[in-house]
């Protein structure tokens, strides 16, 4: 009886180390050899990898451009920050990834009144925080009024929340929103489970200044720790049962942990990606991803860019700027199509209007009425206000030569220098100064410019109020002044019907692609890369999403 | 007083004249005798003439864009290569020379002229304008001269001439402290004493005895601070705080080579070769120089 | 002797005073109002008013650096603009990776100065002494983030033999340290080149030979070991140097030491860390000076240790 079961004993350890051998040679081993190993299973082709069981245990590393400046979702303004801070919270509502119907996540339920001011949300009973505390409606009404307080110093979060006017938690589960005036991107605002997420106000309290570094959420991950300089580390939320609906998985994470990775330098990432350190490169630019694309060992995830790709700021106070002619001859002087090859190898789209396609409110006729490539139709406004090549092959008025300072911050110089050698073409001569985003956006705020590189990523229209109009619009750098305009967004901001809004914001794009107030450019695709160890990422038009995420061991 | 240089700064104990050198024409017939100063020297003026006369020299335009050969790799036409915006990799090496050039000259300049002036003033004044001088280089000298340098450029904001400035600057108390020692052997020697003690004008020692005494050290100190003067400024434009796009600096050129490290080997490559080899060069006749005018190190 | 050690220890505390000023006074070199620069376009008056009132920069500059010296006595350097830690905490996170770096670094200079110099000396006036030198001056001559590129090209990417980012481990450490000792071997192979070529023409060399000894022996027994004084005055010298060459190092090996805490500070304009950081890196490399003048007195007697003015 004994022999027996020792015998039985050596051949299940026997098994043991041939599986063992077996996972290891397929966790190193090439992807297309186990995928033709499972070429028996007809009719599932590529989906092969996705209809695995999913396997719980392991870690997934995330390379992140930046170490965040702290986790305190409220204190932060770094994008980066809310990308490790959407794991550890959740929001009220969820954005459905293919449809973009907006559906609830926290809440179990949610009302808007008539008027469209006041939000009533549900919440489900249970959900607690990382340390124990449930979550209520007074929780949610905590947090939102943290960050209304200016002492809070609340840049991003607080924003989302300006047209807030009060909140309140009606019973414990029943949380009421009065908003100043009805505004129609606010839930989506509220479907961010980053800066919008509910904190541990206990956790607040307890570590005071330290609470950027020890976050308490609700979400699926738990804070676990902060090597400065190198990572942090999150361990998975037993406890966390709500994903959002979209997603098969129902429980807590497979994975067991989820590490974030701080490398600042692109081609170092890269490298770490290569080498097996990271398992997914955030944001690997367009002319790598052929390389990814013909390597079976990853995957390449293409995202839609979220808000506006990189256009060129003018400055119409400007003296020279000031003449409609030349920010239209700006315009004809630039080829895109060559900045898109030559930048994005191929992988973006030339835009002709303010917004991008992807917009709600987007113009399709813009590509009729937008500026076209034209150096001679270019040279000829030029001339035609006065403007003439000199010797140099530079236009001159009245002794003055036609030049201009482009600002610019490192991770646009090459677009910079592109359009430096088209605008010379037509006799503009362009200066390039090149620095931190942060000053550029302090010099291009105080009118201390000619031209301007911006990008921005928020992809309802309502950023052109805060682009173009004429005194509430924070980031009018263009100095745009027209009352029309002006109207039409105010309009625009407050319209719930999407019919009447999409025409207010047509009319709109009709009068800024008129004035020219700057030239847009392109818009990018976003790429992801995965290697192919971790399954299960999907994606909407703009995020990865993790949560049916499991990896190889 | 304590004694730095003597304990722990080798290059300087041996640098220090036991006797005086007599500098003029016989100068540059022992630079000439020298093979490795020579053949040095040679390379040096071989490549600072195709910088001067980089427009003749130059296959294209360093900064004009050729969008049908992006990235394209060695060839006939392109003999480097090109970048991402379709330049001519060997045109802008060419001219980089001449920003080189001028970083070698404006950065060892400033060190050059503020480092032998405070160098000298401690040497022969001595006392206490001698001591907070010096302890003053002691302050600056605490730090790597790369940091001192990032600390400047923090302060003035990045370009090609504050980065040339602030390595400049952070190399002054380095040189200061060399010219000291080396004028300090000068003038406790005879013969300038003895001119001392017939009455001679101060002005006329320093003109005629102290100057052209510690004049061939001060130049061995300039050449191997010129080599360094080109690794800083790189090193800063390599992490973007020094020359702007579209600068052929090679620095900040293989910065924005090594994003295509996978595409375009020869971006990452040949701007670093260019470096080494100019900064060997230097550094090579600076050691050369160094045999010559200091026969105690032989 | 212990005159010499109180002396040097004076005068590296004057010298630390001095860099105090100098960290104190580089929040005050900046064109234009630092606050405002500091907190950037968005600031409402009273942000500015606060942060002004905060970093005392509304007082006379003599009670400004009585409080910054004062705080600085009682370990306060401030704090981080952009994370609200204190600046102390960040750097004494950063401080012990560097160290390691530069320890290995400096081990590697070590190996690969001892090399090269005594197969220089071994092949005097021979072409191996020429390639030698020439490769020692390489060191210096080379620019250490570019080597640093052609390392991570061919061992970490093409052939896959170390990681790249992967954490802070032995393994993560060997292509960054080959780089330093590379750059920092230059004059150790130097010393011990010409320290060797002086030994082996000594006489109880020449006997050593003469007896017949495996040659290999006669220069690790016996020539080594008389030149390794002075190498290791400098060995303790490099390690200050060291600190300088890590930084712009970590940044392309994504090593999270003082130098990428550095740069980082001075992108983000995070001035008191920038102040913070140029302080501590001064202080470290005046210890490190005191300590090996001191421990060189100590090892070596025939080291003057009057207090006379050199000449």
């Amino acid at each position: 009886m004994k022999k027996v079961w020792n015998k039985s004993l050596i051949s299940v350890g026997l098994l043991a180390i041939f599986l063992l051998i077996l996972s290891a040679c397929s966790s190193d081993g090439s992807t297309s050899e186990k995928e033709s190993e499972k070429g028996g299973d007809p009719g599932k082709g590529e989906e092969v990898q996705e209809s695995t069981t999913p396997v719980t245990g392991g870690k997934i590393s995330i390379g992140l451009n930046a170490e965040p400046d702290t986790l305190d979702m409220h204190k932060t303004g770094m994008a980066l920050a809310s990308i490790v801070g959407s794991n550890l919270g959740a929001a009220l509502l969820a954005v459905d990834p293919e449809t973009q119907d907006i559906k609830p996540h926290m809440a179990e339920s949610y009302e808007v009144s008539e008027d469209g001011k006041t939000l009533t949300f549900k919440l489900h009973s249970g959900i607690t925080f990382h340390d124990g505390t449930a979550l209520t409606a007074q929780a949610y009404k905590d947090t939102f009024d943290r960050a209304m307080n200016p002492d809070t110093g609340a840049v991003v979060a607080g924003s989302l929340l300006s047209d807030v006017q009060e909140v309140t938690a009606q019973d414990e589960l029943t949380l009421v929103i009065e908003l100043k005036k009805p505004s129609a991107p606010f839930l989506v605002f509220l479907a961010s489970g980053g800066y919008l997420q509910p904190l541990s106000m206990a956790a607040i309290e307890q570590h005071g200044e330290n609470y950027g570094k020890n976050p308490v959420g609700v979400g699926p991950w738990k804070f676990n720790k902060w090597e400065t300089g190198q990572s942090i580390l999150l361990s998975k939320n037993e406890a966390y049962k709500w994903p959002q609906y979209y997603y098969e998985n129902r429980e807590s994470p497979y994975p067991d942990e989820l590490e974030f990775k701080f490398i600042t330098d692109y081609q170092t990432k890269l490298a770490a990606l290569d080498t097996g350190s990271i398992d997914i490169a955030l944001y690997v630019e367009a002319k790598d991803i052929q390389r990814y694309r013909d390597n079976d060992k990853f995957e390449v995830k293409e995202l839609e860019r979220q808000g506006l790709g990189l256009l060129m700021e003018m400055n119409t106070e400007n003296e020279k700027l000031q003449d409609p002619n030349i920010r239209k001859a700006l315009n004809m002087a630039i080829d895109k199509s060559i900045l898109v090859q030559a930048i994005l190898a191929g992988e973006g789209t030339v835009v002709d209007g303010p917004l991008s396609s992807n917009f709600f409110g987007y113009d399709p006729e813009v590509e009729n009425y937008g500026y076209k490539y034209n150096q001679d139709e270019a040279i000829k406004l030029l001339e035609s206000s006065g403007w003439s090549k000199n010797g140099k092959g530079i236009m001159e008025k009245n002794g003055k030569e036609l030049s201009l300072e482009l600002l610019t911050t490192a991770a646009t110089n090459q677009q910079a220098q592109i359009i430096q050698a088209m605008t010379k073409e037509i006799g503009i001569s362009i200066e390039i100064q090149s620095m931190e985003s942060a000053t550029l956006i302090e010099k291009a705020g105080n009118g201390e410019f000619d031209l301007a590189f911006l990008s921005y990523a928020y992809s309802d229209p309502d950023i052109l109020l805060l682009l173009f109009h004429s005194s509430q619009g924070a980031l009018n750098h263009t100095r745009a002044n027209n009352p029309e305009l002006d109207a039409l967004l105010e309009q625009g901001r407050t319209e719930m019907d999407l019919e009447k809004r999409k025409e207010l914001y047509i009319a709109a794009q009709k009068i800024i692609v008129k004035e020219a107030y700057w030239v847009p450019i392109y818009t990018e695709k976003v790429f992801h890369v995965i290697n192919k160890r971790v399954h299960g990422v999907k994606n909407s038009a703009t995020d990865l999403l993790f949560h049916d995420s499991w990896v190889e061991q | 007083m304590v004694k730095y240089g003597k304990v722990y700064r080798p290059i300087q104990a041996r640098t220090i004249h036991k006797s005086p050198v007599n500098v003029g024409t016989s100068v540059f017939s022992k630079i000439y005798q020298n093979k490795r100063a020579r053949y040095s020297l040679f390379l040096i003026l071989f490549i600072i003439l195709i910088g001067i006369f980089a427009p003749f020299i130059a296959p294209h335009d360093p900064i004009e864009p050729h969008y049908d050969a992006l990235l394209s790799g060695p060839s006939k036409e392109y003999i480097l290569g090109t970048d991402a915006l379709g330049r001519d990799l060997l045109s802008r090496l060419i001219y980089g020379i001449q920003v080189t050039i001028k970083v070698a000259s404006i950065a060892v300049g400033i060190t050059f002229i503020a480092g032998t002036f405070i160098g000298l003033i401690c040497a022969y004044v001595g006392g206490v304008v001698d001591n907070i001088l010096m302890r003053i280089m002691d302050v600056l000298l605490a730090l790597p001269s790369i940091v001192l340098a990032l600390a400047i450029v923090a302060i003035l904001g990045p370009s090609l001439n504050n980065a040339m400035i602030a390595i400049g600057i952070a190399s002054i108390p380095g040189f200061a402290r060399l010219t000291r020692g080396a004028a300090l052997s000068v003038k406790s020697s005879g013969y300038v004493e003895a001119s001392r003690s017939i009455g001679s004008s101060h002005a006329w020692i320093l003109r005629r005895q102290f100057l052209p005494n510690v004049a061939s050290t001060v130049l061995v100190y300039t050449t191997i601070f010129i080599g360094g003067a080109i690794l800083d400024t790189a090193a800063l434009s390599f992490i973007g705080l020094g020359a702007q796009p579209p600068t052929p600096e090679w620095g900040s050129m293989l910065n924005e080579g090594r994003n295509y490290i996978y595409q375009a080997w020869w971006l990452a490559i040949f701007p670093g070769i260019a470096i080494t080899v100019v900064v060997f060069a230097v550094n090579y006749l600076g050691d050369a120089l160094r045999d010559i005018f200091d026969p105690a190190n032989n | 002797m212990g005159q010499f050690i109180v002396g040097r220890i004076l005068s590296g505390i004057v010298v630390i005073f001095g860099i105090s000023i100098l960290s104190f006074l580089l929040i005050h070199f900046i064109p234009g109002d630092p606050v405002r620069i500091m907190l950037g376009q968005n600031a409402t008056p009273d942000q500015i008013e606060r942060l002004t009132v905060y970093l005392g920069l509304d007082q006379p500059l003599l009670v400004q650096y009585g409080h910054y010296i004062s705080n600085v006595l009682q370990g306060d350097l401030g704090t981080s603009l952009k994370t609200g830690q204190p600046v102390l905490t960040e750097i004494l996170d950063r401080f012990p990776q560097t160290v390691k770096l530069a320890a290995a670094g400096i081990s590697f200079a070590i190996v690969i100065g001892f090399t090269v110099g005594t197969l220089a000396a071994k092949f005097k006036d021979t072409f191996i002494d020429r390639m030698a030198m020439g490769f020692a001056m390489l060191g210096v001559s080379i620019p250490g983030f570019w080597l640093a590129i052609l390392l991570i090209m061919v061992f970490s990417v093409k052939l896959g033999w170390f990681p790249i980012a992967e954490g802070t481990g032995l393994r993560d450490l060997v292509l960054p340290s080959i780089t330093l000792g590379v750059l920092a071997s230059t004059i150790i192979s130097r010393l011990t080149r010409n320290g060797m070529v002086e030994v082996l023409s000594k006489d109880y060399i020449r006997t050593a030979r003469a007896k017949g000894l495996d040659e290999r022996v006669i220069i690790v027994r016996h020539a080594l070991r008389n030149v390794l004084l002075p190498i290791v005055t400098v060995i303790g010298l490099q390690i200050a140097g060291l600190l300088g060459g890590t930084v712009i190092l970590e940044q392309v090996f994504n090593w999270p030491g003082l130098g990428t805490l550095a740069i980082g500070a001075i992108s983000s304009r995070d001035f008191p860390l920038i102040q913070g950081t140029v302080l501590f890196m001064g202080i470290v490399y005046v210890s490190i000076n005191i300590l090996v003048d001191i421990s060189y007195g100590m090892i070596d007697p025939r080291v003057d240790l009057s207090m006379k003015e050199e000449s």
